[in-house]
C-alpha cells in the first residue's frame, strides 16, 4: 500500500517548487507529470498561484488521477476513495462562472484496485461543465479584447480622441489590451485542452495517464512566465494610479497669481477685486503621459448687470515642445469636430496674429456656446485653454467678433507674461 | 445522456440499486452484486454519476448527517429506469426476432 506517512517539515525545507505550465484541467498531462516527479522522489503536495509544490520522499512509481467535480466531497466520501485505494492528495478550485473542484489522488503503481474512473463516457460528462464554462470564459475574453483594442485604436485613429491620448497617455489602454490578449490565449488553450479530453472520453477511450507533457510544457513556457509579469504590471498600474490620485487634488482658489500660467477673473473683469466677489476652485493632476494639468475655475456676478460670469483656465505642461505642437493641432481638430459646423467655426474662430506666444486661436461667442469666448494658446511646452462666459457679448456676429478681439487683447499679454515667467 | 436518452451502464446500475436507499459504500457493493461482479465501479465514476443524477432530480438525498449521505431514487428516476429497461428489453426482443427470421429464411 502507498506510504502516506510522510509529512512536511515545519520549515518547509522538504518541499521543492516547480512552475505550473499547464492548467490543472490538462488532466492526462498533469497525471503523467506528477507520476514522473514521484519517480524522482518528488510528490505533489499543493498548488500556489504559479508553482506546484512537491514534497521530497523516497522515489517510487506512483499513479496519479485527477477527478473533476462540481461540488466538494465530504469526509465520508473521501474515505470511500481511500478505501478503494485512491488516497486524496490535494484539492484545487477553479471558477468558471461556477466553482469546479479538482481532486488529486495517488496510489502505488502496482496496486490492484479499480481505476478511479471506470466509465470514460461518465468521465466525459464530468468535463461537460468545465468545457461549457471554458467556452464562456473564452467568449468573455474575446469580447474584452475587442473592446480594449477598439478603445485603444480609436485614440490613434480619430481626431477627437487624439488630444486626450497625447495628454493622458495610453498606459491603461495598452495594459488592458495586453491583458485581454493574454486572457484570450489562455482561454483558447484551456478550452482546446478540455475539448480534446472531452472528445476522447465521449468516444469511449480512457485518458492516457502517461501522456507526453514535455512538448506542451515547452510550448506553454512563454505564457507561464508572462502570467506573473502581467500581474506585476497590473499591480504597478494600480499603485501608480493610486499614487496619481493621491497627488491630484482639488484645492481652494489661490490668493493672487497661481503657480501656473493663468489669468484671474478679477484681472479681466472690473469690480471683482474683492475675494468675496469670486468663488471657485483649482485642480492639479499628473497624467500617465507625464503631462502636468492645472485647472482654475472662477465664478462671479457682474456688479452692474448681476449676471453670472465664469472663467475656466486649463494649463497643460507637456513633456516636450514637439508633443505640445501635435497636441495643439489635435486640440483644435477636436474642437472643430465636436458638433461645430465648419461654417460657424470659420466665421467665429480666428488665428491670432501675435509674437507674444507660439500660436493662439480665439473663438467668438456663438461657436461653442452662445455666451462663451474661448482662447487656445500654445507656447513652448505649454498649452493653455480659456473659456470665458459673459452674457453681455452682443447679439450680432460683428458685436461678438468685436467682443472676441477685445478679450484677446486683454488676456493674451497677461498670459504671455505668465508663460515667460514659467 | 440523461433521463430522455440512453443511459450509460454506470447510470443504469446506480438507478437500479438505488431502489433501495443506500450510501456510497453500500451502493458500490450493490452495483457489483447486481451486475454479478461484472461492473466494478471506480469511486470517481460513482460520485460523478451521483452528482449528475441528483442535479437531474433522478435521485435525492434522503438523509445527510453531514458526514454520510443516503441516496434514493425519485419518481422521475423510476420512470427513467423503466423507460431504459423497456428500451433494452425491446432491443433484446428485436435481436431474438431478427435471428429467428433469418433462420427461417436460410432454411
Amino acid at each position: 500500500m502507498f506510504d502516506r506517512v510522510e509529512h512536511r517539515a515545519a520549515d518547509g525545507s522538504d518541499t521543492v517548487r516547480r512552475w505550473i505550465r499547464d492548467d490543472i484541467s490538462d488532466l492526462d498531462r498533469n497525471e503523467s507529470w506528477f507520476s514522473d516527479m514521484a519517480e524522482q522522489g518528488l510528490f505533489i503536495d499543493h498548488f500556489g498561484a504559479c508553482f506546484a509544490y512537491f514534497r521530497k520522499g523516497t522515489p517510487r512509481k506512483t499513479r496519479y488521477r485527477i477527478d473533476v467535480l462540481s461540488r466538494k466531497l465530504t469526509e465520508d466520501e473521501l474515505a470511500l476513495y481511500d478505501s478503494c485505494g485512491w488516497h486524496f492528495v490535494v484539492m484545487e478550485i477553479e471558477n468558471h462562472w461556477t466553482p469546479v473542484y479538482f481532486y488529486v489522488y495517488q496510489t502505488d503503481e502496482n496496486a490492484t484496485i479499480p481505476e478511479l474512473h471506470t466509465d470514460p463516457m461518465e468521465q466525459a460528462e464530468s468535463l461537460r461543465r468545465l468545457h461549457r464554462g471554458g467556452m464562456w470564459d473564452l467568449c468573455l475574453s474575446v469580447a474584452l479584447l475587442l473592446f480594449w483594442s477598439w478603445s485603444s485604436l480609436k485614440r490613434h485613429l480619430y481626431a477627437q480622441h487624439q488630444f486626450d491620448f497625447l495628454i493622458n497617455g495610453d498606459a491603461t489602454y495598452v495594459y488592458w489590451t495586453l491583458f485581454s490578449c493574454f486572457a484570450v490565449v489562455e482561454g483558447l488553450r484551456r478550452w482546446r485542452n478540455v475539448r480534446r479530453l472531452y472528445k476522447r472520453l465521449a468516444g469511449g477511450t480512457p485518458l492516457d495517464h502517461h501522456a507526453d507533457y514535455r512538448a506542451a510544457h515547452r510550448f506553454y513556457a512563454l505564457t507561464a512566465y508572462l502570467k506573473p509579469l502581467l500581474w506585476a504590471l497590473a499591480m504597478v498600474t494600480l499603485l501608480a494610479q493610486l499614487a496619481f490620485s493621491a497627488l491630484d487634488g482639488t484645492r481652494p482658489l489661490p490668493e493672487g497669481t497661481p503657480d501656473f500660467p493663468a489669468v484671474r477673473l478679477a484681472e479681466i473683469h472690473k469690480g471683482l477685486d474683492s475675494p468675496d466677489a469670486v468663488e471657485g476652485e483649482s485642480n492639479h493632476e499628473l497624467t500617465w503621459a507625464g503631462t502636468v494639468e492645472n485647472r482654475l475655475w472662477e465664478r462671479g456676478n457682474d456688479p452692474e448687470t448681476r449676471m453670472q460670469i465664469t472663467l475656466s483656465t486649463t494649463c497643460y505642461r507637456l513633456l516636450f515642445e514637439g508633443k505640445a505642437d501635435r497636441a495643439f493641432d489635435a486640440l483644435l481638430k477636436e474642437k472643430w469636430y465636436r458638433g461645430i459646423s465648419d461654417e460657424y467655426w470659420t466665421a467665429a474662430a480666428t488665428q491670432v496674429d501675435t509674437d507674444l506666444v507660439d500660436e493662439a486661436w480665439a473663438v467668438a461667442p456663438g461657436a461653442q456656446d452662445d455666451w462663451q469666448y474661448a482662447l487656445y494658446v500654445r507656447d513652448g511646452q505649454y498649452i493653455v485653454t480659456f473659456s470665458y462666459t459673459n452674457h453681455n457679448v452682443g447679439r450680432t456676429e460683428e458685436e461678438r467678433a468685436a467682443f472676441r478681439d477685445g478679450c484677446t487683447d486683454k488676456i493674451l499679454p497677461i498670459l504671455a507674461a505668465r508663460l515667460d515667467e514659467a | 445522456m440523461g433521463a430522455a436518452g440512453p443511459m450509460t451502464e454506470a447510470m443504469y446500475y446506480i438507478l437500479l440499486t438505488l431502489t433501495v436507499p443506500s450510501h456510497g459504500y453500500q451502493l458500490m457493493s450493490a452495483v457489483t452484486q447486481a451486475s454479478r461482479g461484472r461492473v466494478q465501479m471506480g469511486p470517481g465514476t460513482l460520485y460523478g454519476v451521483l452528482t449528475r443524477l441528483e442535479t437531474e432530480k433522478l435521485i435525492e438525498i434522503v438523509s445527510d448527517d453531514g458526514r454520510r449521505k443516503v441516496y434514493a431514487i425519485t419518481e422521475s428516476g423510476r420512470a427513467a429506469l423503466r423507460m431504459e429497461t423497456e428500451r433494452l428489453r425491446s432491443m433484446l426482443d428485436d435481436q431474438e426476432r431478427w435471428k429467428g427470421e433469418m433462420q427461417c429464411l436460410t432454411e
